[in-house]
């Protein structure tokens, strides 16, 4: 059965990008355009890994890994920050808030699948 | 005319009338001390010269000394009156510059808003394509390279499995070589039994040489007891007797003789059948295998040429795999024109507030100065991305990013 991957960005075109490398490598992609709308899209579904932008209006990356994280059933869920920043002191932001990975945009397909593949949940 | 230039012309006019009011004096002075002299005459009119002379000295000093005043008067006056059209030169300008701030900065968050979607929207319909583009290609090289057993069949190539097909196929064909020579044998078999036939014929031949035998031998008995009377009337009847079983037994051998030729006939026109059957089995087999050959080899052909397409298609879809790889490196190019022209639209926001608020407090009397550095530093801390703050900075930082390593916590 395929593994699900949730992408959140507020660019269109990205979250575009992110899902034809997904769905070439055979999973399932749901999409979010920022962190409010992600956490009402996940309702409780199963999500094997999540992707999230940083800069994004209405709830920001650090602030709904933060609200993901409080929801039992996601506790667990890896998470990938996918930005534009590269700042070391955003980068601890996100490991605080309980991401695993972090890749600063523009990402290669073939390394961003293999850091999917390696966070996964089985 | 402005009040200021009104001052300078006042000024002016009042500088040359005491330019020439004091040599009016002087003279007037003058005047006076003549009349004196003519008066009084004598040492009294000397001095009455001096006094005047003194006088008109005094007034050309006096003349002069206002003069020099009155220059100097003028060139602070000139001085200010520069001064003051240089501010009102620079209220003008500021005036206008907030002016256009005021109506052009909401323009500009608007032009560069609109740059920023319409580029978003495009970008969002060619990634869309290109992903449907993406998948239908992937569909048909699977599509092909499983037509052409690249895969989709086990074992490999279409090629590998003609070869399975042809050694089936002469399998088969040889089977059917094994069933015609087992025919062979039994043709043979039969043929033997034509041997068997001859024996019985040879048999049918005795049985009826003995009955005639047998006949002559009752003839004889039949002589013989004739010749006894009546004593031999009894043995007549037997030799009788004798005489018609061998007639019956002539007639079984005849029967027999033809009966084995006609299982003769029938054996020899039955080996004949099983012989042209097995003459066109063997013609038959060897033709098959001829054809089996010469389709396969056709196949063989077909399927090589077909096997060199799929792996060819295999080799172009692992380039176009790459190639479409950097397309969607290449297509993230549009998150951070975004954010940047987004960063640009707010601070282009921002500062028509700012400019508004200060307009507004500057109204009523009192406003605060805007602080560039404090602006730019809090314009600093929206950036996003590291070629925002290297432009920032005034460092070379246009060129396009290259795809970053991952950091695993």
């Amino acid at each position: 059965m395929a593994k699900t991957v949730m992408i959140v960005d507020d660019s269109a075109s990205l979250r575009q990008v992110v899902g034809i490398a997904l769905r070439g490598a055979g999973y399932e992609v749901i999409e979010g355009c920022d962190g409010k709308d992600a956490l009402s899209k996940l309702n409780g579904q199963k999500v094997h890994l999540v992707i999230s932008d940083v800069n994004m209006p209405n709830m920001d990356g650090i602030t709904f890994v933060k609200n993901l994280k409080q929801i039992p059933a996601y506790k667990f869920t890896p998470v990938i920050m996918l930005t534009t920043e590269s700042q070391e002191g955003k980068k601890q932001e996100g490991q605080a808030a309980g991401a695993r990975a972090w890749v600063v945009k523009p990402f290669q397909p073939a390394q961003m699948l293999a850091a999917v593949s390696k966070l996964v949940m089985p | 005319m402005s009040g200021l230039g009104k001052m300078e012309m006042a000024m002016r006019a009042d500088a040359d009338a005491w330019l020439w009011m004091s040599p009016l004096a002087s003279g007037g002075a003058g005047a006076i001390a003549l009349l004196g002299v003519t008066w009084l005459g004598g040492a009294a009119a000397q001095f009455a010269v001096a006094v005047a002379a003194f006088a008109a000295l005094c007034a050309w000093g006096s003349a002069y000394r206002q003069r020099t005043v009155l220059a100097q008067l003028l060139r602070q006056a000139e001085g200010l009156l520069e001064q003051t059209r240089q501010a009102q030169r620079q209220e003008g300008g500021i005036a206008g510059l907030e002016q256009i701030c005021d109506q052009a900065a909401p323009i500009w968050a608007k032009q560069v808003e609109t740059a920023r979607s319409q580029t978003e929207e495009g970008i969002t319909e060619v990634t869309a394509r290109f992903s449907r583009i993406v998948e239908r290609l992937q569909a048909s090289v699977a599509a092909s390279q499983k037509a052409a057993g690249g895969g989709g069949i086990e074992g490999g190539c279409v090629v590998s499995v003609l070869s399975r097909s042809e050694a089936d196929l002469i399998a088969v064909n040889r089977l059917m070589d094994e069933a015609r020579r087992e025919r062979d044998v039994m043709v043979q078999d039969v043929r033997e039994l034509i041997a068997y036939t001859v024996d019985l014929k040879k048999m049918a031949n005795d049985v009826g040489e003995i009955a005639s035998q047998t006949n002559l031998l009752a003839l004889n008995a039949a002589i013989e007891a004739a010749r006894a009377g009546e004593a031999g009337r009894g043995f007549a009847v037997v030799a009788d007797e004798v005489r018609k079983l061998s007639t019956l037994s002539s007639d079984t051998g005849k029967k027999i003789f033809e009966k084995v030729d006609v299982i003769n006939k029938a054996i020899t026109a039955v080996i004949a059948v099983a012989e042209k059957f097995s003459a066109e089995d063997t013609r038959s087999v060897a033709e098959s295998e001829k054809t089996i050959h010469r389709v396969l080899e056709n196949f063989n052909e077909v399927a090589g040429g077909l096997c060199e397409s799929s792996e060819m298609l295999r080799r172009e879809s692992e380039g176009i795999r790459a190639e479409m790889s950097d397309t969607l490196v290449y297509l993230q190019f549009q998150d951070r024109v975004s954010q940047i022209l987004a960063h640009v639209r707010d601070n282009l926001g921002k500062l028509h507030s700012r400019l508004s608020q200060y307009a507004t407090e500057r109204g009523s009397g009192g406003s605060a100065a805007i602080d560039a550095e404090v602006w730019l530093n809090e314009m600093a801390l929206g950036y996003t991305t590291a070629e925002q703050r290297n432009n920032h900075r005034g460092d070379q930082a246009g060129a396009t990013p290259v795809a970053a390593e991952i950091t695993f916590f």
